[in-house]
């Protein structure tokens, strides 16, 4: 059985690492930026710092898997946090390469201590959104200072350095390979991992939910973290192939149909989130040795999927037409990355002995 | 979940942020080939490792 204290300490302090990031984005960073066009390039700065450091970050934690990195990350966003509003361009830095650490190394470290099982990976995903979300609301309604996240960071780095397992990185990593079908190359099925993903990650963003205003976005955020938590658990209940076909099929339904009746796409949204844990496991399974490079690559595809967001693209007809149609990639590729062939293969011969017998 | 739209709306037509948009834009298509660079260099190594192993499989099995 994994560590409790590790796998709690890690999603609790990604649930506030993500809200101190978003809450120096919409609150000091915001006050600092005189325009629109300034916070959005911010924004944008944060983003790419955040996601786009992961793969080579993910790298050398591979090389060099003893380091505390979630201590490090955790330091470098409280820092950011403890820095006055008025250098809120110079804490962006801190805060994307603090951020970006911390990701790698616990989902990293999740996968690899996953034992082939996607709950573990799956709580510790699910609550970074939450965490942003509320964040986001906390920098709007309130008058909270900074460095009440510093402190909590602080306190964080401290519990992570103590329980996060990276002083007992397993030499070997017990894969996810099991739950995926065996006639592809590693290569082949890293491709159609990131496919999922990125539809994922497209369809989150080209459908956003417009009657979400103010604390409202707390609504589809925990819709989102449950989604995610809850897939993970599902596929190792279910399998992933059966989690992965129910999920894209009602997020397909119920995001493309009725995007605008909050409660149905809140239903949508839990749906589309499920198999993000379930990527992550299988990206993990193609780069069998190298967790945080999977993870790194599996965050160079969803920053990829989060470039609509930063244009005005209405939702139209066309905009659901086309998430539908990547749904429903997602959902054929999904299925044909997760079953078993040999297995199915070796049914179908069995199948067509019986029926010769039976002539 | 688009967060953009909750701290700022998205970028307004304008020369700074269509300048803006491209140098992002420009860095995000690098990370991207950066990381697919990366995938290859780790997928032709396990590939070596591979060929070694197959090969010294097969000296073994000459003697």
């Amino acid at each position: 059985m994994p560590r409790k204290e590790a796998l709690i300490s890690q999603a609790v302090a990604h649930l506030v690492l993500d809200l101190a990031c978003f809450f120096l984005l919409a609150g000091n960073f915001s006050s600092v930026a005189q325009t629109s066009v300034l916070a959005g390039a911010g924004y944008l700065i944060f983003l790419i710092l955040s996601y786009g450091l992961r793969p080579f970050f993910g790298v050398i934690l591979d090389e060099i898997p003893r380091t505390h990195s979630q201590a490090v990350g955790c330091l470098l966003v409280g820092l950011a946090c403890f820095l006055p509003p008025s250098l809120g361009w110079v804490a962006l830095f801190p805060a994307g390469v603090g951020s970006a650490l911390f990701h790698t190394g616990a989902i990293g470290e999740s996968l690899a201590f996953a034992r082939g099982y996607f709950s573990r990976n799956a709580v510790i995903v699910s609550t970074g959104v939450f965490g942003a979300a509320l964040g986001t609301v906390l920098a709007q309604k309130t008058a909270l200072s900074g460095w009440i996240f510093s402190l909590l960071l602080c306190v964080l780095a401290l519990v992570c350095f103590f329980f996060a397992e990276a002083r007992k990185y397993p030499r070997r990593i017990r894969s996810f390979r099991h739950s995926v079908t065996l006639i592809l190359p590693d290569w082949g099925i890293l491709s159609l991992t990131l496919i999922p993903l990125l539809v994922i990650s497209l369809v989150g963003t080209l459908l956003p939910a417009d009657w979400a205003e103010g604390p409202m976005i707390l609504i589809p955020a925990a819709a989102c973290m449950l989604g995610r938590g809850t897939g993970g658990i599902a596929a190792d209940r279910f399998g992933p192939r059966k989690t992965a076909l129910v999920c894209f099929a009602a997020a397909l339904v119920l995001l493309t149909v009725f995007p605008h009746v909050p409660w149905l796409y809140c239903l949508g949204l839990s749906a589309l989130c499920a198999p993000t844990s379930i990527c992550f496991g299988t990206a993990t399974a193609a780069l069998s040795r190298r967790p945080h490079l999977a993870v790194g690559a599996c965050s160079a595809v969803i920053l990829l999927g989060t470039v609509p967001a930063l244009f005005h693209i209405p939702l139209t007809v066309s905009v659901r037409c086309l998430c539908g149609g990547l749904l429903i990639l997602a959902l054929a590729v999904s299925v044909g990355l997760y079953t078993d062939h040999c297995r199915l293969f070796h049914l179908t011969a069995k199948i067509g002995k019986r029926k010769g017998d039976r002539v | 979940m688009n967060f953009l739209d909750a701290i700022v709306s998205p970028f307004p037509s304008g020369t700074s942020s269509t300048v803006i948009l491209a140098v992002g834009l420009t860095v995000i298509g690098l990370i991207c080939a950066g990381t697919a660079a990366l995938l290859i260099v780790h997928f032709r190594k396990e590939q070596k490792q591979a060929e070694k192993r197959r090969r010294k499989a097969t000296e073994n099995d000459e003697e």
